[in-house]
């Protein structure tokens, strides 16, 4: 499967499509119900069709299943999210059959088995989602970006589980603490957001994109706000999740 | 059919021709001297042998009165073209004369009144060439070249130019009358052969120096209004086609006579109607009642050429094909058409007709009429789009033939939009120049001027050349601005020689220490960056402009795909990934000379902004209704990828575009492999 196409006029609906998307973070999460799902409908025609015109195109398949996750959620638990599953379960196995081994190959890797441990636990699958985000987080120590982002899925898993299972709830509350302490670690000072940057660089790190660092550390606070009182990680109405992500 | 010149093209063959600096032992500054004197001596050299005029084509002054009279505004638009050219003389242009190239509407002068009432016709006549030298007086070019239109000719019939010749006669008699000191020069003056007892035009000639002009009549070859021309001809439109096929034969044989004299080296064809397609024709289908009589009889007059303007016997236009393949003959230039689209006069790609010699194509210039003439709805609305003008043609001294239009709108006359541009930022650089040159900021100068050469009209690409050959040669006047003036400055000031000459003892050191580094800088700033062009086109140049647009817009198009994603947010607590799909794609640089950032940083700029990627190319369009494409892949200057495909003229854009997408595509993936991304 190739990553590109030759096939200009599939090349040019995943373009199309991008710019849909693009315009997606602009717009509260309220208005995903109304005008933003028809963008999102949109880059989901365009890239079938360009995932139609080329069989192999990769790119347009990844960024399906992507928008079949963003998708899912407008009914609870929707059929959405398991087709998000098992797209990205789809990728990973053509991914793997890919024969040779490369920097970008492990990247996509990567990134693809943190998309679909997030999907799982937007599936309510949080022992599938926990071992894949730990998986991911064990595999990704050079790529702080993924790391963190799995890191603190892997700690909303937790936190989610402990709430929905009594037995293991002490072993999943220490796990949150063991994930937020990595992230404050990676990301310290937490308090001193400007700081990062600069210190990553002085203790030879890479740096991590200020919208992802952000978004890490709203999602480990909600974690450890979630663990410390045993309510659910998981907000089921979207004003909720709204002032979870602030 | 594909170029084997494409096909067997070899881009290491062209590293290999790449010159060798000859090393020298004389000293660096005689050297240059010597060269700028070699320089300056061949821009002399072309100064005296190069030549500039204007073409004006159907002014339609006395006719033109269809769907209403227009014959006023028409009047208004010579008059103010003929303004224009004057204020172009007043800012230093140097036009040898104006051609006029037909279809002034005499015919218009002697319609519906007695022939035979020689008085009245004179009368006539003589009212009309009362007003066109009025107007001519006004000119700051004195002489004025003339051919017969069709609309100068009653009905079209042949021997009826003799009305034409009177009226030129009485245009001369008058302007010389009214003291002007405007020449007329009739280029198809009477024939005095008396073919038949009437009289017809020879073929005139006009030299200068090595440059001759040519009158060509051919303001019968439509051989339409068959219904005056007698029963015969009202019946069967072919027969008027064999009715002027002598006289016609003869007109076109008689500019081949012209062209075996010896004493010029270039000639230049002035006539009214073009051979090609008309604009017109090429919209209808053969099966339309226009183009009935034309299809009908295809074995009369060529199988292929019944969208052609000539409607004409075979052996008329092998003649004709015969003088425009003469290598001597370096331009034909007409007018005729009134089609309201400009591209219609910038290129040829519109002709449907693929039978045509090459040469005219390359050698053809049509001119766009001057009248409102089917410029205007059935409602007399003018139309979205007008093509109104005049051309500017340049000679150069090797025969080759440059020109460009310029158009009469609503707003006054100028350039195209993208000429108009070109030439503006030209201007500034010659102001910025000139503002530089005359503070003795020399460097500063030469890079303005330089920049101005990037011109693509002949003349303002020649003064940027002789204004930079003065700069570079003023040695003298660098010293004085680098040494003596500082010195001069710090003496008056009191300040001692040596403090004032440190400045400049710094910058220099400075500019020593700093070379290597700022170029190893650049080198490193240019790896993701492009260079669009030039691309060349041929035989029109805008076909490169075109496709350097096609591939700026696929590569805005390879931006909006490749940029960097981090992440996707919806609903969800977690974010989907996507940074793995972006890609680098490389920055496009406009090479463009700063504004005043003084000297020091002008360097460093130029030397800060090497893009490492190019992609040049050419395309050729042949006319057998094919098309070769060529464009090039460089880094660093090394050629890394060439596509050439060949396509049909149909589909030229699509080739672009699909060409443009594979380039611009493999560039994308080959930096990001380069760079490890």
């Amino acid at each position: 499967m190739d990553n590109d196409t030759d096939n200009m006029k599939a090349f040019d609906l995943v373009t199309e499509a991008l710019e849909n998307l693009d315009a997606l973070p602009e717009s509260s999460i309220k208005n995903l119900l109304t005008q933003d799902s028809d963008s999102l409908s949109t880059a989901e025609t365009l890239l079938s069709q360009a995932s139609e015109l080329d069989h192999n195109y990769f790119k347009a398949k990844y960024f399906h299943a992507m928008v079949t996750y963003l998708n899912s959620g407008r009914e609870q638990l929707n059929i959405e999210t398991q087709r998000a599953i098992d797209e990205f379960r789809d990728l990973s196995k053509s991914l793997a059959k890919e024969s040779g081994t490369s920097v970008r190959k492990e990247s996509v890797a990567r990134e693809l088995n943190y998309n679909l441990a997030a999907a799982l636990f937007e599936g309510r699958r949080y022992p599938e989602a926990i071992s894949l985000f730990e998986i991911t987080v064990e595999e990704s120590s050079n790529d702080p970006e993924v790391n963190l982002l799995a890191s603190a899925g892997a700690a909303l898993a937790y936190a989610a589980r402990a709430v929905q299972e009594s037995e293991k709830r002490s072993q999943d509350k220490d796990a949150v603490k063991k994930h937020y302490r990595h992230i404050r670690n990676e990301l310290a000072p937490i308090f001193l957001p400007p700081l990062i940057p600069l210190l990553r660089l002085i203790r030879g790190k890479k740096p991590v994109d200020k919208q992802i660092a952000d978004r890490v550390r709203k999602i480990i606070k909600l974690a450890r706000v979630s663990a410390k009182t045993s309510s659910p990680p998981r907000p089921e109405t979207f004003t909720d999740r709204e002032k979870a992500l602030g | 059919m594909r170029s084997s010149r494409f096909e067997s093209f070899n881009p290491t063959r062209l590293i290999q021709l790449q010159v060798v600096p000859m090393k020298s032992k004389l000293p660096v500054g005689f050297c240059r001297l010597l060269m700028g004197a070699a320089f300056l001596v061949v821009l002399f050299v072309n100064a005296s042998a190069q030549i500039s005029f204007i073409q004006v084509t159907d002014p339609h002054i006395f006719d033109d009165t269809w769907p209403e009279d227009s014959r006023r505004e028409d009047k208004t638009g010579l008059v103010s073209c003929i303004n224009q050219i004057n204020q172009r003389v007043d800012a230093g242009a140097n036009y040898s004369f104006v051609a006029l190239t037909g279809d002034l509407g005499i015919e218009a002068l002697v319609t519906d009144i007695d022939l035979s009432n020689t008085g009245l016709v004179n009368g006539k006549l003589q009212q009309g060439a009362t007003e066109l030298a009025s107007m001519l007086a006004q000119s700051k070019v004195k002489r004025w070249f003339f051919v017969p239109g069709n609309n100068d000719v009653l009905k079209e019939i042949p021997e009826n130019v003799k009305y034409y010749h009177l009226f030129m006669n009485l245009l001369g008699d008058t302007l010389r009358k009214m003291g002007s000191d405007i020449s007329v020069v009739d280029l198809c003056p009477a024939d005095n052969s008396n073919l038949a007892g009437d009289s017809y035009s020879s073929s005139g000639v006009e030299k200068l120096g090595d440059y001759a002009f040519i009158g060509f009549n051919d303001s019968s070859f439509k051989n339409s209004k068959e219904e005056d021309t007698g029963a015969k001809a009202a019946t069967n439109p072919a027969a008027r086609v064999e009715e002027n096929y002598a006289i016609q034969k003869k007109y076109v044989d008689q500019v081949g006579e012209q062209l075996k004299r010896s004493d010029f080296k270039f000639a230049y064809i002035f006539y009214h109607i073009p051979e090609i397609d008309d604009p017109y024709f090429v919209t209808l289908k053969p099966t339309d009642k226009a183009l009935q009589p034309r299809v009908k009889n295809q074995p009369l007059i060529g199988n292929s050429f019944f969208y052609s303007s000539w409607f004409v016997k075979s052996e008329v236009r092998d003649g004709w094909s015969q003088v425009v393949m003469n290598p001597r003959v370096k331009g034909l230039f007409a007018g005729h058409f009134h089609d309201p689209k400009q591209k219609s006069y910038d290129s040829f790609q519109w002709i449907l007709t693929p039978s045509y010699v090459p040469e005219s194509f390359s050698k053809l210039h049509v001119c766009p009429p001057l009248a409102l003439r089917f410029q205007r709805d059935k409602d007399a609305k003018a139309m979205v789009e007008q093509a109104r003008g005049f051309q500017e043609v340049y000679l150069a001294e090797d025969g080759s033939v440059a020109n460009r239009i310029f158009w009469l709108s609503k707003t006054g006359w100028g350039l195209s939009s993208e000429a108009a541009t070109a030439e503006a930022q030209v201007a500034r650089q010659f102001e910025l120049g000139d503002f530089y040159e005359r503070n003795k900021q020399l460097k500063e100068a030469g890079a303005a001027y330089q920049k101005a050469t990037d011109s693509t009209w002949p003349p303002t690409r020649q003064r940027a050349l002789v204004s930079l050959t003065r700069v570079l040669n003023s040695d003298d006047s660098r010293l004085d601005k680098y040494v003596a003036a500082p010195l001069r400055a710090g003496w008056s000031t009191g300040v001692s020689a040596l403090g004032a000459l440190l400045p400049a003892l710094i910058l220099v050191s400075l500019l020593l220490i700093l070379s290597p580094f700022v170029s190893w800088i650049g080198g490193q700033r240019g790896w993701d960056k492009l260079r669009i062009g030039p691309i060349v086109g041929s035989p029109v140049e805008g076909l490169g402009d075109s496709f350097e647009q096609v591939l700026i817009m696929i590569h805005g198009r390879m931006i909006v795909h490749y940029k960097r994603r981090p992440m996707l947010s919806g609903r969800q607590l977690l974010p989907m990934l996507a940074r793995t799909q972006s890609d680098e794609v490389p920055e496009m640089v406009e090479s463009a000379v700063p504004g005043i950032v003084g000297k020091v940083m002008v360097w460093l700029y130029k030397q800060s902004e090497r893009p490492r990627y190019a992609i040049t190319g050419a395309i050729q369009v042949s006319s057998v209704n094919s098309s070769a494409i060529f464009i090039a892949l460089q880094e660093s200057g090394r050629y890394v990828r060439t596509w050439h495909p060949g396509s049909s003229l149909d589909d030229v854009i699509q080739s672009e575009i699909k060409l443009s997408f594979d380039a611009l595509r493999f560039l994308v993936m080959h930096m990001n492999k380069r760079h490890g991304q």
